[in-house]
Order: C-alpha cells, then structure tokens, then sequence
C-alpha cells in the first residue's frame, strides 16, 4: 500500500526524531562552530603590567584572517597589534603580540576566525592594565549585516541550482523519454546549472568580508578572495565551479543524442506519438554507443558524488564526532534531495504544465509519472533516514530542539516537509489509482488537475525548505549553542548540626537548590535557594562557595556568595574556565560554631 | 510537443508566492509578531509607548509623573538612570558610590510611576520609570557604559540606620545581564528587610532593569513587599511585563 509506506516514512521521521533526541541515548561531544576554551589573559583580568601577548585557545582547529584578533583601547580605538598566528603551530590555538607600551585602563580583545565546517565565529572580551577604566569599548562584530544575508541567498540558490541540474537532468535524461528532445525540460536543468554557478560564486565571493568582518564591496578584494581560496571552503567552491562545467558537458552529451537507457525501457504500447517521445533504437549500432552507455553515465554519477561532497566537506559535517558517518548521510541528504526535488520541478513544467494549443485535459503521464514516482519514494525514504540521523547529530536533546535557534528552525523545516509528505501521498495515490486501471495511455479530467495542484504545493514547500536549509547550514548546531541550565535540589546534608529548636531548626529535613546560568564557561549566575520542610526559604548567618573540578586537575576556585531575599544567596560573577565536570562546593553556617559542607554536581557544556 | 514555451499561470503564481517565501526565509524575517507603534532612533514621546501603563499593571492601578521626586525619602534627580537604589542614605558604604547618574547629551522623559492607590503585601506592585533619549547611539552606548560602570559599584550589602522607618534596614544587592528583544542591560535586585526589632515579617523586593537600543536608556523599577520565607518572583515578573512593554517599541 502506497499511502502505508508514505505514512511510515512520517512516522519514521517523527518517531526516529523522538528516540534519537531521547536524553540518555544522546552523547554530548563537542559540535561543530568552534569555540573559545580558554584565553591569555583571562577575561576580566587585571594585570599589574601590560601582557606582552594574547593567546587563544578554541575546541578545534581554525583559519585566521587578517583580523583575527584585534585589540581596542578603553576609547574604543583599533591598536595596532602583531599579525594573528597559530602558536606553536597548533591550529587550534592563536596569538597575536601585542604593544609594551599598554597605559593603564581597561582593553577590550575581539576575535574572529573561521570554523572547520567553513563558518565563522566570533567574540570579545576584556582585561585590564593596573585598574579597569570605566567604560570598555563595544564591539561591533558584523559591521555589515547585509553579508551574511548575500551569502545566505548565495547558499539558496546554489541548493535550487544543484536540485535542478542534477534532479532535473537525470529526470530528463533518464525518466523522461521524450525529455531530450524537450526544449523547456533542457531549460530546466541549464538554469539549475546556471543557478549552481551563480550561487557557488556568490558565496565564493562573499565568503572573505564575511570571514573578515568587512563590508559588502570588499567582494572584489583580491587579498580577501585569495584568503579565501587558501581555505577548505575556497577549495570546495573551486572543486565545485570545475564540477559544474564538467557535468554541464555530460548533459549536453547526452541530450545530444538518444538515450540507450530509455532504449531499454519499452514504451509500447504507447500510441501517442510525440507525447510519449520514445527514442529511436538505432543509437544502439552507432560508433561509441558503448562509451555513451558506460562512461558517459560512470561520469555523470561521480560527478554528483562529488559535486554533493563539495558542500559536506566543508559544513557541519566536517567537525564533530561521527564525521566518517556524517559526511556521507549529509551528502545522501543533499543528493536525494536535488533527485526529488530538481525531478519535481522538471515534471512539472514539462509533463504536467499544458503547453501550446494542446486540450490540457489530455495529457500523457507516461512512463515519466509512475517511474518519477517510484524515485521520489526512494528519495524520501533517504531523505527521512539522513535527515533524522543528521538532526539527532546537531541537536541531540529535546531541550535543544526548543530552546535554540537552530532547533526551532530545525522545527519549522520539519513541519514544512511534513506538509511536502502530505501533499506527495495525495500524488502518491493518483499514481497507483492509474496503474489499477492498467495505465490509461491519455490522462484527463480533474484527476490532473488536483495532480498539477498537488505537485505545484510540492514544489512551493520543497524551495521553501531549500530555503530554510540555506540558513540552517549557517546557523550554530544546537548540540554547540544549547547549554541547559543546571537545576538540581540537594538534601540539607546533616540534619544533627543543626539545632531542631533553634532559629534555623527549618533546615532540618530541609533541601538545597542550585540554579546555574548558562552552565557554559565563562560568566555564570548560580543562584542557591536553602528550602525548609515546609517549603519556605531559611536564612542562614553565613554561605560562602568554591568551584572544584571533579578531576581534581585544578585548585578550588573561590565563589563570591552574595544573598539576596532571606534564604536565597546568589553568585553572580561564578566563573567557570572550561567545559567538564565541576561541583559547587557550598559551606553553609547554621550557628555560631556549626557549619556543614554541600557539594553540589553539575556538567558545564 | 510540451517544448512550447507557455506555461499556466498557475505554475508562475505559484513560483511567484514560493520565490517570495524563500526570499523571507533568506533574509531572516519572521511574520507574527505585532507591529510596533514606534521604532528606532526613539524620541522623548515615542520612546513612553514603551513604558508601563496602568492597564499593563492591572486591575486597580493608578499611574502619574513622579513630579514630587518621591518625596524627596530618596531623592535622585528625575532625569538620572537609577545605579544603585537608596545607596545614597546608606550608613556603612566607603566610598562614592552613586545611586543614579545624570547623562550628558540626552533628552530625559522624566519619570513616572504606576502603583496601586494603597501598598502592601497583597497588592499590586509599584513601577517607578523613565528614560533617557540620546542624539545618537553613541551617546546613548556611552551613557549605557556609564551606568553599567556605576552600578558595578554598587555594594552587595549596605545598611541604612536612620530616617523614615520605611527605608531603615538591611539591604542586599545583586545583578545579572539582561537582553529582552534587543534590549540589552542588566537588571539589579534589591532586597531591604526591616531591623529585626520591628518584628515585621515582610521584605521589600526591587529590581530595576536598565537597558539600552539604538539612541534610548530605559529603566524600569519593580517593587513588591513579600513575606520572608517566600522566594522573591520580582525578576521574572519585570521581565514579562517589559517583553510585552518593550515589543511596542520595536
């Protein structure tokens, strides 16, 4: 039954969603869009004496610019600073010197470089020189909003680009007898070349303002595009530009002629003539039939192979765990996604859409329909595999899914796809009501009609997921920028310290609960409510905290504890220097002479 | 055969709509939200759409212009940004430390309160607002560091000895950054309980926010009197009320 796989494939994207971001089953690397560990000075150091270098360390390797790490004063002034180099030739570390001459006041660093996956990142933070000055500069990250915007555009259309070309030329090529000789089906997949080539150029061109923080007409930078054509990402967009011109030689090779594979698909016994197109049998004796046959198809697949690898070699799934997995589902992905996609587009303007003075009730779906049918099916199933295996890798908790950009966004790609299956099962059905009735050689009537609505409905929602897609490759994976907040309720450890009858008796049977913000490193909040058995706050005379790390590599880091209303104390300024195990170690007076040690355990992502 | 270069009208209106969508997605925009009565550079009579009225509040709550500089009991000027609430009456602070500054370059709105006639535990909060309205965000960024720079000032415990009953005490102080639809700043919670020997169960609970977007300074001041033993819920309350506040300011 057509409509029970389309109905499993649905339930195997939302049911694959819900045990895949199951909270146990989830493992918690690091992810993609790399980020800063740790930095020299530290930020919101005051040193006696200027530091004669700074020094960043990020969770994996990364590309310098020319601006990299930018120093400025406390008026908000560029110093001029060394030229950003990797230290000790870790690609993951980087250090600029910086001037002797530093005067007192508070200086704010800026940093920006480029992640493995070909995105860029960014971040300030500030030390001081004898005393921090008043005012620390801001920092103006993306000076140009617009570039991200071009690039993103730049990203979607090469997405169309790709879908219809390889999508729309297999379609015409391969599904579609009579799609050789077709002028608008050959339209179809020249502009998906021409959208390929533009797109892929656009991000090229982009692609060094964005890393470097310039403006929209530093496109033409020749400093800026040789940077980038020193970078994987550089590398790719070349790779792809070739690609593009070797694959559009394919096409045009084999629209040329006929083709042996619809040779060898019988077409009989179809009367329609030049609705139906089938190919002449005489290619089969020509000079090079055997290389148009083997080779020229050999060609056209390692070229799509490739083509699609030009994009997951330098995306999210070049960093993080699982890459020798990622890398090919993201290009499964991308390829079962143009096959569909582009296949869609081409069927229905060429097959579907009325064309000249033909009655438009009368058209012949055949063999393009049923076989394109059978296509897409195979595209979806992949399509839901990939796609809930690559979601599960870049959001990995249901917690992630809501609470960060890349998960809502993740949510409303889901729901527009879901839409697309709905739609394709109404197709799916018409499909298989024909081929009860054993084919009906011309189709007719509002069969076609609801038909070319449905398909249309497809095609709107698949550009809008193209386009979802386009900004979702861009935005930091849920897994890297979702941080849940620690909220954990200790039992108040030792009821006999404290006195039953005395002014904190409350405590006895009592809880400590520990709220850490955003449980990341760098600044956190924790905020520490001491709960009677009664459920209301106690008050104690006297809390005082230290940060430990569980694997005891470094010192107990003391906590300020401040308190706010009675029975809540608050650290506002914890500050927590790299991802891991950590506990906070609370130790709480309950009287003169009496005071008792907590350790409360939480992950810092 | 189908080569022929018509296509239905419904395929361009189609791709027309699914272009149109794609190009939204593309650029980030997002439909939904309200459209704001005011938007950015704010003036001294757009930027009060932004502040909290009387229906914000709720059911019974009376609002007014502070003209009277509330009573002068803790006096700051009516066009300064609150840095450090009642420090200014405190016993034991060393050091300067200012409880509001006066900007340089702005257009004060002056300051407005929205309370209920009669305070108390079971009634509505007291709002105390304003802001300042810059030339330029420049000026404003300036003035946001300003503050943000005195308010780090601000002592995490202070006692007041003498004066109105109503302000003696113990106080508790504490801040944390805050961003709420582009609005960034930080929002300061005050804790005043009473000297114990009044036998008063309550405690005062204010938190002011302060935070700044393009050429504005807005703060807020929200104030409850809650029963010791009862978690203070002030932050969370301020921050609903000036998401819904703050959204008309676009």
């Amino acid at each position: 039954m057509p409509v029970a796989r389309l109905v499993a494939v649905v339930l195997l994207v939302a049911g694959g969603l819900v045990v895949g971001l199951l909270p146990g089953v989830a493992a918690r690397p690091a992810y993609a869009h790399a980020y800063l560990l740790e930095s020299s000075p530290v930020d919101g150091q005051v040193l006696a004496s200027p530091p004669a270098e700074v020094r960043l360390r990020f969770d994996e390797a990364v590309s310098l610019g020319g601006r990299s790490i930018q120093l400025l004063d406390p008026t908000g002034k560029e110093l001029a600073i060394g030229a950003a180099q990797f230290a000790d030739g870790k690609a993951d570390t980087a250090r600029a010197s910086l001037p002797r001459d530093l005067a007192e006041g508070t200086y704010v660093v800026s940093w920006r470089v480029t992640s493995v996956d070909s995105h860029v990142v960014s971040g300030a933070f500030s030390f001081s020189v004898g005393h921090p000055s008043a005012m620390a500069a801001d920092v103006e990250q993306d000076a140009d909003r617009v570039v991200p915007v071009v690039a993103a555009v730049g990203r979607g259309v090469a997405y169309l680009g790709v879908a219809l070309a390889l999508g729309g030329g297999v379609f015409v090529a391969a599904i579609w007898p009579a799609g050789r000789g077709d002028r608008r089906g050959r339209r179809v997949v020249w502009s998906g070349f021409a959208g390929l080539a533009a797109g892929t150029a656009v991000v090229l061109l982009v692609q060094g303002p964005y890393a470097d923080g310039r403006p929209l007409t530093g496109v033409f930078d020749p400093g800026l595009l040789g940077a980038t054509l020193s970078t994987r990402l550089g590398y790719a967009l070349l790779a792809r530009l070739v690609l593009v011109a070797v694959l559009g030689v394919v096409f045009l090779i084999a629209v040329g002629r006929p083709s042996p594979v619809a040779d060898a698909e019988p077409t009989a016994p179809e009367p329609g003539g030049p609705e139906t197109g089938g190919p002449e049998p005489a290619s089969r004796c020509e000079p090079g039939g055997v290389g148009r046959r083997v080779v020229l198809p050999v060609v056209a697949v390692v070229g799509a192979i490739a083509m699609t690898l030009t994009w997951t070699l330098a995306d999210h799934a070049q960093s993080g765990t699982q890459i020798w997995l990622a890398v090919p589902a993201t290009s499964l992905h991308l390829l079962a996604m143009a096959l569909w996609l582009g296949g869609l587009v081409t069927l229905a303007l060429c097959v579907l859409a009325p064309a000249g003075k033909r009655d438009p009730g009368l058209l012949s779906l055949e063999p393009a329909l049923p076989r394109f049918s059978r296509l897409a099916l195979l595209c979806f199933a992949v399509i839901a595999v990939t796609g809930l295996y690559l979601s599960w890798r870049q959001v990995g908790t249901w917690g992630a899914l809501g609470a960060t950009g890349f998960g809502r966004l993740l949510l409303v790609k889901l729901a527009v796809v879901l839409g697309v299956l709905a739609l394709a099962s109404g197709s799916r059905r018409f499909v298989q009501r024909r081929d009860r009735a054993r084919r009906t050689p011309l189709d007719s009537g509002a069969g076609v009609r609801r038909l070319r609505r449905s398909v249309a409905g497809e095609v709107v929602l698949g550009i809008v997921v193209v386009s979802i897609t386009a900004v979702l490759v861009d935005t930091a994976p849920a897994r890297t920028s979702y941080a849940p907040p620690v909220d954990t309720t200790v039992p108040f450890p030792i009821a006999g310290a404290v006195n039953a009858s005395g002014p904190y008796g409350g405590l006895r049977g009592g809880s400590i609960q520990v709220k850490i913000e955003p449980a990341r490193p760098g600044g956190n909040t924790a905020d520490i409510y001491l709960t009677g058995r009664d459920g209301r706050l106690v008050p104690v005379p006297e809390i005082s905290g230290a940060l430990e790390s569980r694997d005891r590599s470094v010192p107990a880091l003391p906590v300020a504890v401040t308190a706010a209303e009675p029975g809540h104390y608050v650290a506002g300024s914890m500050s927590i220097p790299y991802p891991g195990e950590w506990a906070l170690r609370l130790d709480i007076r309950v009287s003169d002479f009496d005071e008792t040690r907590v350790r409360v355990p939480f992950t810092a992502q | 055969m189908r080569g022929a270069d018509r296509t239905a009208p419904s395929w361009r209106v189609a791709l027309a709509a699914a272009g149109a969508i794609a190009v939204g997605v593309l650029a980030g925009c997002s439909g939904g939200t309200p459209e704001p009565v005011a938007k950015p550079p704010y003036t001294v009579e757009t930027i009060r759409s932004g502040f909290v009225g009387a229906a914000d509040l709720g059911k019974g709550a009376v609002a007014f212009e502070d003209e009277d500089h509330a009573s002068h009991t803790i006096y700051t000027p009516p066009n300064s940004i609150p840095t450090c609430p009642y420090v200014q009456r405190a016993d034991d602070v060393k050091g300067p430390v200012e409880a509001a500054i006066e900007p340089v370059g702005g257009n004060p709105t002056g300051r407005f309160i929205v309370a209920p006639p009669k305070v108390g535990p079971q009634t509505l909060p007291v709002v105390t607002q304003g802001a300042v309205v810059f030339e330029s965000t420049t000026l404003a960024g300036n003035a946001m560091n300003a503050v943000t720079a005195e308010s780090a000032e601000c002592p995490a415990t202070f006692t007041i000895l003498g004066g109105p009953p109503s302000i003696v005490g113990d106080y508790k102080t504490s801040s944390r950054p805050v961003e709420l639809d582009g609005w960034r700043g930080f929002a300061q919670h005050l804790v005043h309980t009473p000297p114990a020997d009044l036998g008063s169960d309550t405690y005062d609970d204010l938190v002011t926010v302060v935070v700044q977007k393009a050429n504005a300074v807005l703060y807020v001041g929200y104030t409850q009197i809650k029963k010791v033993g009862d978690r203070s819920d002030t932050e969370e309350k301020v921050k609903d009320l000036m998401t819904t506040t703050l959204a008309r300011l676009g």
